[in-house]
């Protein structure tokens, strides 16, 4: 499985490792130098730096050939825009987009993109909970 | 005709002074706080203070109501949001949007954003106009089919001159859909024939262009 994930934060940094255990191969689009300073091996995942241009960053980052593109950036504009580069450019089977404010959550599922909420997960977290005997 | 205009940077400021000249009703969305306090100057109550893509700043400015949204900032990423937000949000009549990277004009267009302002084939225009031994100007880009309209003169050195219009050996998706001749333009027949100082106008498609140019032109 080859996934390309746009962004760079602690809700990647906790996802790769179980990734990277599924032998799944890993590319990361991020301007966050940074980024990873643990050393993986196999360069898995591979990092790439955008050019400032979103598709032009996209298709240097191999997404001609990804099987998935996570879009997990904390800039919505820019997730929900290369989700739709993903979908309808290159045909990706597997978008999906993280909307960090949830009031565009319902304009952008009319687009018929596959959305998550950070907010909505963590309220729902939160209620379960609240509500769950204890 | 009620039009927000999100992005106050030159182009913004302008069109914002354009458009209440001719009596339009406009509400300007700055994010940048300094900016905002310079265009405020300029524009007075017009003008309010948010970020574009917010649904929240959006409905302030009375999103429901507006007959265009004009997406002028200097993202690509925000001014395709805003448009998204203001079409399927709020049901806005009628989008528009900057594009600064020409890569992104095709997934705009796919996503209906209504009107998409290329920057840079603007620039690349005014050049092709300027500078007079550019012989092929871009005179619009067709939404569908990505196709464009292009104008050419052909130079007195061509090797078409004197050649029947239906003998042009031209790529194909190109067509002379008018030659302008000295006393006016004429719809290409069966015996228009090319003369020195002729200009062409074809319908193409930009991946034809050098090909067509070569063809018109002889020059390689």
């Amino acid at each position: 499985m080859q996934l390309l994930i746009l962004g760079c934060n602690p809700l990647v940094h906790n996802l790769v490792p179980s990734l990277i255990q599924k032998d799944w191969k890993l590319t990361i689009l991020t301007s966050s130098l940074n980024c990873y300073n643990e050393v993986y091996p196999n360069d898995n995942p591979k990092i790439v730096e955008p050019n400032g241009i979103l598709i032009d960053g996209m298709t240097s980052a191999g997404i001609g050939v990804a099987d998935a593109f996570w879009a997990l950036s904390e800039d919505d504009n820019k997730n929900t825009m290369s989700a739709q580069i993903a979908k309808h450019i290159f045909n990706v089977p597997n978008v999906l987009c993280l909307v960090n404010h949830y009031e565009k959550l319902e304009v952008f599922r009319k687009l018929n993109l596959e959305l998550i909420s950070s907010t909505n997960i963590i309220a729902e977290n939160i209620l379960s909970t609240v509500e769950s005997p204890s | 005709m009620y039009i927000i205009i999100v992005g106050c940077g030159r182009l913004g400021l302008q069109l914002s002074k354009a458009l209440l000249a001719v009596g339009h009703e406009v509400t300007a969305i700055e994010k940048d706080v300094p900016r905002y306090k310079v265009v405020n100057r300029l524009l007075g109550s017009v003008v309010m203070q948010g970020d574009g893509t917010s649904m929240q700043t959006l409905s302030l400015a009375g999103a429901n109501r507006a007959d265009l949204v004009v997406a002028l900032t200097g993202s690509d990423e925000s001014n395709l949001a805003t448009c998204q937000l203001a079409k399927h949000g709020y049901n806005t009549d009628r989008t528009m949007a900057l594009v600064k990277s020409p890569a992104h004009e095709a997934l705009f267009r796919l996503l209906e954003v209504d009107t998409v302002i290329n920057s840079t084939h603007l620039i690349l225009t005014t050049i092709e106009e300027e500078v007079p031994k550019w012989p092929l100007i871009h005179l619009l880009n067709l939404k569908t089919h990505s196709m464009d309209i292009v104008a050419m003169p052909i130079p007195p050195d061509a090797s078409i001159i004197g050649q029947n219009v239906n003998d042009i050996d031209l790529p194909p998706n190109s067509f002379i859909s008018l030659v302008v001749k000295n006393d006016g333009p004429v719809i290409p027949k069966e015996d228009t024939i090319i003369e020195t100082n002729d200009e062409v106008i074809v319908v193409t498609i930009p991946s034809e262009e050098q090909i067509l140019y070569e063809k018109l032109t002889g020059v390689e």
